[in-house]
């Protein structure tokens, strides 16, 4: 048996599940962290912080309506609080390895701009139901907001994006 | 409902695709969650520090009847006695804080808070306040009494500012607080643009992690020297680097690796049959080294010869049955050949929360 499922069968988890889980939308919980938060190597960071408190509980996470959705409030939380400014206090060491990609187009541009000059509380609003593909009641549940809140977020918020991508045509 | 027109989540998903792709290893995440259950004590401490903090001011005389000043007494530890004679280090207690919610219930698992908990010889714990700061990443005890602690301040509560390494207004200061709780020296340490942590020290000096590596500061002047280079460094962690005598230890995984702190140079490698390594610590000559870690089924404690990287002696510490939580909370050398470790374990159907102190445990282990 591998050390990391000994790890986890000691404390009664289930390493299927979770690497199962972690398979499935780590990147995808990346990618929302990195469109909220504008910053890709705080979104990294984040994302890694998330998944390794969704593993520390898995068998609370795992039981719960969206373990993707409660991994990317965990992941925004902690990136925003006061206590990860003293954190961020120590750098993360670079690489070197980071792949060399082509950038993204105008329109992505444009987008990515009109979503960074969104208040956070509708850009996470978009960013769950885009992304995550979260539902109304599912956003709200893991933003812990109203359903209201949510659809007048989202919409305010659309209407920023669609401005956006009609000056970029 | 608001519907989301198609060009608008297609272009968002477009412009969501990052220029660093998302790669961690598993084996990583396990090893920053592990790591994490350290910091969540650190942040826990530092709530309690204010706690007493205030507590200090608005009931002096409750305190002040506490010999010494400083220091709160709580309940013995469910160890026996030990030696009369002061020990050869302190067995400061670091570890997490590790709750869940009960649905329909309130919050189980383990708080260790009231400030800095320390386990007495006779098993008893004491817990020190950390006056002038708002939390602190790590504390170290001096046989004198002293205490060397590496302490933060938010120097403007309450104010947004630009979060990063430049963040302002945050101060980080080196302290060395005296056997009564009073401030013998409080250093601004911080470097801008620079992390630090305390991982631990001595009558002398502190150790300090900085992003060029290992180094020693001196207490008295401030002047600090490098030890070990950030490369042979797997983090700042003070549970999992140790400097004392000509040693310097460092648990990477399940692999302890001992340097001659006069060279730099690796002396010797050990790996453990583990699934985490919790915590090493070395003997005040710095001969020999004990690190306590977790198998599938058990919690150890083994004593590795730094020369030579061959086990001394080991043991198997008792825990509750199939337990949710087991951590160690701390080792230190009662003597050059014997070693105490403190721990605690919380059985999986606990359904409340659990001073640590009700769970603590400890044993020595002696080496011929």
């Amino acid at each position: 048996m591998r050390t990391a499922e000994r790890d986890i069968v000691a404390t009664g988890l289930d390493v299927e599940s979770f690497d199962e889980f972690y398979r499935a939308y780590s990147e995808r919980i990346y990618r929302a962290l990195a469109l909220t938060l504008g910053n890709e190597t705080l979104a990294k960071e984040a994302t890694d912080e998330a998944l390794s408190r969704a593993y520390a509980r898995w068998g609370e996470v795992r039981a719960l309506d969206n373990p993707a959705g409660w991994a990317y409030r965990v992941g925004l939380n902690w990136a925003t609080s006061w206590w990860r400014k003293v954190r961020r206090e120590r750098p993360a060491p670079a690489t070197g390895n980071e792949p060399v990609v082509a950038g993204p187009d105008p329109t992505a541009v444009a987008v990515r701009t009109a979503l960074d000059l969104l208040p956070l509380g509708q850009r996470t609003v978009v960013v769950c139901r885009v992304l995550l593909d979260l539902s109304i009641t599912d956003t709200a549940a893991v933003l812990k907001v109203s359903e209201g809140t949510v659809k007048s977020r989202l919409s305010r918020g659309l209407d920023s994006l669609r401005a956006a991508l009609t000056e970029e045509e | 409902m608001t519907l989301i027109p198609d060009n608008v989540a297609e272009a968002v998903r477009n412009a969501a695709t990052p220029s660093i792709a998302y790669s961690v290893d598993l084996q990583s995440l396990r090893r920053r969650a592990a790591r994490r259950r350290r910091r969540h004590q650190a942040a826990a401490a530092a709530c309690a520090a204010a706690l007493v903090g205030v507590g200090a001011v608005t009931i002096p005389a409750a305190l002040s009847k506490e010999p010494p000043a400083g220091t709160l007494p709580v309940a013995p530890a469910a160890d026996g006695v030990q030696g009369q004679r002061p020990p050869a280090q302190r067995l400061l207690l670091h570890g997490g804080g590790h709750t869940w919610e009960i649905p329909g219930k309130s919050k189980a698992g383990i708080t260790n808070s009231g400030g800095q908990a320390e386990m007495r010889a006779d098993g008893s714990v004491v817990r020190h306040a950390i006056p002038g700061v708002d939390g602190w990443y790590g504390a170290f005890g001096l046989a004198d009494g002293e205490l060397v602690v590496l302490g933060h301040t938010d120097l403007r509560p309450g104010t947004a500012g630009e979060d990063g390494p430049d963040v302002a207004g945050l101060s980080i200061e080196l302290k060395v607080l005296r056997a009564d709780g009073s401030v013998e020296l409080t250093r601004e340490v911080r470097v801008k643009g620079e992390g630090v942590s305390l991982v631990a020290a001595d009558r002398g000096s502190a150790y300090l992690v900085r992003p060029s590596g290992l180094l020693s500061h001196d207490l008295a002047t401030g002047r600090e020297e490098p030890i070990l280079p950030a490369a042979a460094l797997t983090g700042a962690d003070g549970r999992l680097i140790d400097v004392s005598g000509n040693a310097v230890a460092v648990l990477d995984g399940c692999q302890v690796r001992v340097f001659a702190r006069s060279t730099g140079q690796q002396r010797t490698q050990a790996s453990l049959p583990c699934t985490d390594a919790a915590q090493v610590r070395l003997s005040p000559d710095g001969r020999l080294a004990a690190v306590a870690y977790r198998t599938r089924d058990e919690l150890r404690i083994t004593v590795l010869d730094t020369e030579t990287g061959a086990s001394r002696a080991t043991r198997t510490l008792p825990t509750v049955p199939q337990p949710a939580i087991v951590e160690v909370y701390g080792i230190a050398w009662t003597e050059s050949t014997s070693v105490r470790v403190a721990w605690a374990s919380l059985p999986r159907d606990a359904d409340r929360l659990y001073q640590l102190e009700e769970l603590l445990k400890s044993q020595t282990v002696s080496v011929q």
